[in-house]
């Protein structure tokens, strides 16, 4: 059995980091479970939360804090249990060089993605997360799904 | 000797290390080795490591002025890093393996970290290792070769991200590392207080994210930024970052009874932190041990020189050496 949902969008309101771990179990339960393939796009200003966000994701989805490892940045790829990645395109300067670094090649792939920094992937992705940061601690979160 | 390949990350590395002690140690970041090596090409490229990685052996046996058949054992970084680009040093170090008829040595790279700061010193356990760099901010109690406890470690952002980070904030290109330890030079570090994540916690952890967060909106709400403003942010990111670093692991040190500290990757190079280091070392009666500067960032003298105190770990069955972008110690 599986919903679907079309170009849903919708805003939600994080106060918190609470809130926020709160948003994204949500998120995960309703657009991400039992999905083999699923690409997350998640983007937003530095210090916008993505990060976070990914990090409470992954928490819904069996992966604890003892096993985050961490921002992805400079590791580009930090690849988890059940096929699940997390990846950031922030120092990637275009789609010939995700070629050439072999990093595309992960895309291909089964399995769930967070893609932080995504803009320069022609890829359409199933679900897109925007995040607003609007100073003490108050986040929005946008939410798109296809 | 031994013949040593990283290519983790972003640079290609290529270290001999005789049985002497002497060394080539090459990183194709070089300036002398780029201009060598000609063109401007990605930084991140898989295949520009396949490109590099046999002109840099070449030029490392040329300059140790011996030749191939001198060579006894081949180390090589097997993870953790990108896979794409460790399988490019994983492959060239076997192939040359099987054609010269010679044993090779797995290194795990955050290993080299940690003993990069004993090269041609004395090496004695137990010492605390910070590691910190743009993917590391670890801390482990080191009890011998291959005895590990990670006591602590950053939960979100690496403190090299952060510096990268602050610098693009500030319109100060990349990386952000040596630009901010410059300006900091002038700059108020006193004048802002930047947050230090975690620092009332009595865990040994880090976090870091709130920094770029905190910078942010300190520039959008200062509007035009002028020369000093920047020197002074600069400055006070630093030694807040700096500072709880330094806290943290000289804390652990007491609490756990440990006499030596070493701090070893990128960010050991800020001339900073490594003088607060000496300082606090001096003060508080423990001994601090810091990498030379050429071994701070990644580079293959420290997979040579870790896979020196473990000869026993070489092998013929070259089917065991796999790349592993996960490997942890």
């Amino acid at each position: 059995m599986y919903k679907i949902v079309v170009n849903i969008k919708f805003k939600l309101v994080s106060k918190s980091e609470g809130e926020t771990k709160k948003i994204a179990e949500r998120v995960v339960k309703e657009f991400i479970l039992e999905k083999n393939r699923c690409l997350v796009f998640l983007k937003g200003e530095l210090g916008s939360g993505k990060t976070t966000f990914v990090r409470f994701a992954l928490e819904s989805l069996g992966i604890g804090e003892d096993k985050f490892k961490g921002s992805p940045t400079f590791t580009i790829v930090n690849e988890y249990e059940n096929n699940i990645y997390h990846i950031d395109l922030y120092r990637i300067k275009s789609m010939d060089e995700l070629i050439e670094s072999g990093i595309y090649d992960y895309f291909e792939r089964e399995g769930i993605f967070f893609v932080e920094w995504p803009e320069i992937l022609h890829d359409k992705p199933n679900l897109l997360l925007e995040f607003k940061e609007l100073g003490d601690s108050v986040r929005e979160i946008y939410v798109y799904s296809s | 000797m031994i013949l040593a390949f990283d290519t983790s990350c972003d640079d290609t590395s290529v270290a001999i290390l005789k049985r002497d002690g002497s060394y080539v140690n090459l990183v194709s970041s070089q300036d002398e080795i780029h201009k060598k090596l000609g063109g401007v090409v990605p930084e991140l490229a898989a295949r520009r490591h396949s490109e590099v990685i046999a002109h840099l052996t070449k030029e490392a046996i040329d300059r140790a002025g011996l030749g191939l058949k001198e060579i006894e054992y081949i180390a090589v970084t097997v993870g953790p890093g990108l896979l794409p680009s460790l399988l490019v040093g994983v492959a060239f170090a076997k192939s040359l393996a099987y054609s010269l008829k010679l044993p090779v040595i797995p290194v795990n790279h955050i290993e080299g970290h940690i003993f990069a700061p004993f090269f041609k010193r004395e090496l004695k356990f137990p010492f605390l290792s910070l590691v910190v760099s743009g993917g590391h901010t670890h801390l482990f109690l080191v009890k011998g070769i291959g005895k590990y406890r990670l006591i602590g470690r950053t939960l979100d952002d690496a403190v090299g991200e952060a510096f990268d980070k602050v610098a693009r904030i500030l319109n100060l290109g990349y990386p952000g590392g040596p630009v901010i330890d410059m300006l900091s030079k002038s700059g108020d570090p006193y004048r802002f207080k930047i947050p230090q994540g975690l620092k009332y916690e009595k865990s040994f952890n880090f976090s870091f994210s709130g920094v770029k967060t905190y910078v942010k909106n300190l520039v959008n709400k200062m509007g035009a930024l002028s020369k000093t403003d920047i020197a002074d942010i600069a400055a006070s990111f630093q030694r807040a970052s700096i500072d709880i670093l330094l806290e943290k692991t000289v804390r652990a040190s007491k609490e756990l009874g440990v006499n030596t500290v070493s701090i070893s990757g990128g960010v050991s190079a800020n001339s900073y932190l490594r003088e607060l280091f000496k300082k606090e070392a001096d003060r508080q009666g423990f001994k601090a041990v810091l990498p030379s500067k050429e071994m701070t960032t990644d580079n293959a003298l420290m997979i040579a020189y870790r896979a020196s105190l473990d000869l026993t770990s070489a092998t013929d069955d070259y089917s065991t050496i796999e790349a592993n972008p996960s490997l942890s110690v």
